[in-house]
């Protein structure tokens, strides 16, 4: 009997210690966690698997084009030039993170607005990703480049290199970005250099 | 009293039990996930300048067959910096230049050859490819095949015959040369080539040290 | 077998006064529960009667998963160029809509498109339904919370449509925090269920 109860009790204890642990130490965050490389606008972040520099930020209501597109709240659009290290690489994950850690994703309604890159080892790639978002988006966001495309649960990035690049828009600039009237020309992306390119 | 009770031992035997079925539960990612997912099985492989035949297991809207051809990699040569990509021509930067891979075949015309991938490795490990889907830049369809006389696509759909051609496109010869480029930095030094037409598998020709 | 039927006899008669002795109280709150289990076969014990679709009136809201939309009205069309140049025996029905993701998360469009289909007319849906911003003409695939579109839902019918009103169909599109078919956490999935429809007017125009 003593021994029954004993054993009982050795039972309810390794379940109770293993929900503390499931309930109290990050396992899913260490085991999902994508690697984050922190940067800035202007300044290349080297991923295990490609470079990823922001050249330039826009904020407008119209991106060029014919039809042009008109956003249904603004563009923010996010010059990127990218660099496969090691093999050819796609990047399909593009999106914002803002202030309150809530994401944004890219549109593919802009004619030459890229929502994903095929990178050849070497080559640099130029691309524009375009996001349509609301006002409460464009404070302190920050773009997010990766190989998995963004979704719900984002389980196509975890344990992978993510750059996470800070755009350097201030709260206190939101208001006068947010009243910018002059169209943004987006260039096609490719291995062309935006200020080369045709279209 | 009764006699003690001799400890319970059934779990000794259960584990192992346990661990292959937990692996096997979760095995399959290693084939969908990694072999599959890349070039992870050579089927055939030589020197450059000598001949390789190849013959590749696959399968095609009529079921499996096998991709026969040969194959000879004389060398590699050019290093121009204008590159052809799929719609304009641009110029390669950053050291890059245009290193064509100059090839070989001798294959039976009805032989599906279109849409094969190249990869040239250096010294570092680093990969250059040309030809692949996923290639942004290049040409993807007839990159080992003549570009006028490709010969046949692999039938996607049942009604699609095995070799078919456009009418008005004449077959394949039985041997012929490809000369692609492939956009590597000038100061490379390469050890082999990789030819691939589908995960896993590819064809090794190794390049003079 | 004597003694067997003697002893539930006992059984039965110790029962009864077991029963009677109970106060008042207990024996009213037993007499409930039984009611209640008596009436179980009759729906008893489920919950409250789930409610049928609900009806899609133009104008009013109508929550599709996340999405809030709002049909305006129907129209028929030869073409919407240069979003939708279908066949000359073929037609657009447009559900001429203002569309709003709602929550704080982004999503696709086909978290929408999967789940409104038009019934009737004596044609086929052949393509759609497809989502065009209005203001431009460009393709609506992902959505950002928080921004309403005047949206083109558009639909390619067969040939021209048969009589005055279209019926416009929802499906059911729950959150699931867990769900085992998916196992993918927080997703909105939809259920093969119609959670709203209803008859709206259709104009044509050319």
């Amino acid at each position: 009997m003593r021994r029954a109860v004993a054993s009982a009790a050795i039972v309810i204890a390794a379940m109770g210690l293993g929900r503390l642990i499931t309930d109290h130490l990050p396992t899913t965050e260490t085991a999902d966690k994508p690697f984050f490389h922190d940067g800035a606008v202007g300044s290349p972040v080297a991923l295990d698997y490609a470079d990823v520099t922001v050249t330039g930020v826009h904020v407008t209501p119209t991106i060029m084009g014919n039809p042009a597109s008109a956003a249904g709240g603004r563009w923010l659009v996010v010059d990127l030039e990218l660099k496969a290290r090691h093999s050819p690489t796609s990047m399909a994950g593009f999106f914002l993170v803002d202030a309150n850690d809530r994401r944004w994703i890219a549109s593919s309604r802009g004619p030459e607005c890229a929502t994903a890159a095929n990178l050849s080892t070497g080559v640099r790639h130029w691309a524009s990703i375009c996001f349509d978002v609301p006002k409460e988006a464009l404070a302190d966001a920050r773009l997010m480049a990766t190989r998995g495309a963004w979704d719900s649960h984002e389980a196509q990035f975890r344990r992978d290199d993510v750059a996470r690049v800070d755009l350097g828009i201030a709260g206190s600039e939101v208001d006068a970005l947010w009243a910018q009237k002059d169209a943004v020309n987006v260039k096609e992306a490719g291995p062309v250099p935006p200020e080369e390119a045709q279209r | 009293m009764s006699p003690a009770r001799r400890p319970s031992r059934w779990w000794i035997a259960a584990t192992p039990v346990a661990i292959a079925a937990m692996l096997a539960g979760n095995g399959f990612r290693v084939p969908v996930f990694w072999y599959q997912s890349g070039q992870h099985h050579e089927i055939a492989s030589g020197d450059a300048r000598e001949w390789v035949s190849v013959s590749e297991r696959t399968s095609d809207a009529h079921g499996d067959f096998s991709r026969k051809y040969s194959v000879r990699l004389v060398g590699l040569g050019g290093e121009r910096t204008a590159y052809e990509t799929r719609y304009d021509d641009f110029a390669l930067r950053d050291g890059m230049v245009a290193r064509t891979v100059n090839l070989d075949f001798r294959a039976d015309p009805s032989v599906p050859l279109k849409h094969c991938n190249l990869t040239l490795v250096d010294d570092r490990g680093r990969e250059y490819r040309v030809g692949h889907l996923f290639d942004g830049i290049g040409p993807n369809i007839t990159v080992c095949v003549p570009e006028k006389t490709p010969g046949p696509s692999a039938p996607v759909l049942k009604n699609d015959a095995r070799g078919s051609l456009p009418e008005d496109e004449l077959p394949r010869p039985g041997e012929w040369s490809a000369s692609p480029e492939i956009a590597v930095p000038k100061d490379a030094t390469f050890v082999e080539l990789r030819i691939s037409f589908e995960n896993p598998d590819y064809v090794t020709l190794r390049l003079p040290r | 077998m004597g003694e067997d039927i003697e002893s539930k006899r006992g059984v039965l008669r110790r029962t009864g006064s077991y029963l009677r002795s109970r106060p008042t109280s207990q024996k009213v709150g037993a007499g409930a529960a039984a009611a209640l289990l008596a009436s179980a076969p009759f729906g008893g014990l489920s919950g409250p009667a789930a409610d049928g679709p609900g009806t899609i009136v133009a104008g009013k809201a109508l929550m599709v998963g996340p999405y809030k939309v709002v049909i305006d009205k129907v129209v028929e069309l030869p073409d919407l160029k240069p979003a939708v140049s279908p066949e000359p025996s073929q037609r657009v029905v447009v559900l001429d809509s203002h569309v709003t993701l709602t929550g704080d998360r982004p999503e696709y469009a086909v978290t929408l498109t999967q789940n409104v289909k038009i019934q009737g007319g004596g044609v086929k849906v052949v393509d759609g339904p497809r989502l065009y911003f209005v203001e431009d003409a460009t393709q609506m695939r992902e959505f950002n919370p928080g921004l309403t579109y005047r949206l083109a839902i558009t639909f390619t019918t067969s040939g021209p449509w048969q009589g005055d009103e279209v019926t416009v169909k929802s499906r059911l599109v729950e959150f699931r925090e867990e769900d085992s078919a998916t196992l993918d956490p927080n997703a909105w999935v939809a259920r093969d269920e119609i959670q709203a429809q209803g008859e709206l007017p259709i104009v044509r125009r050319s």
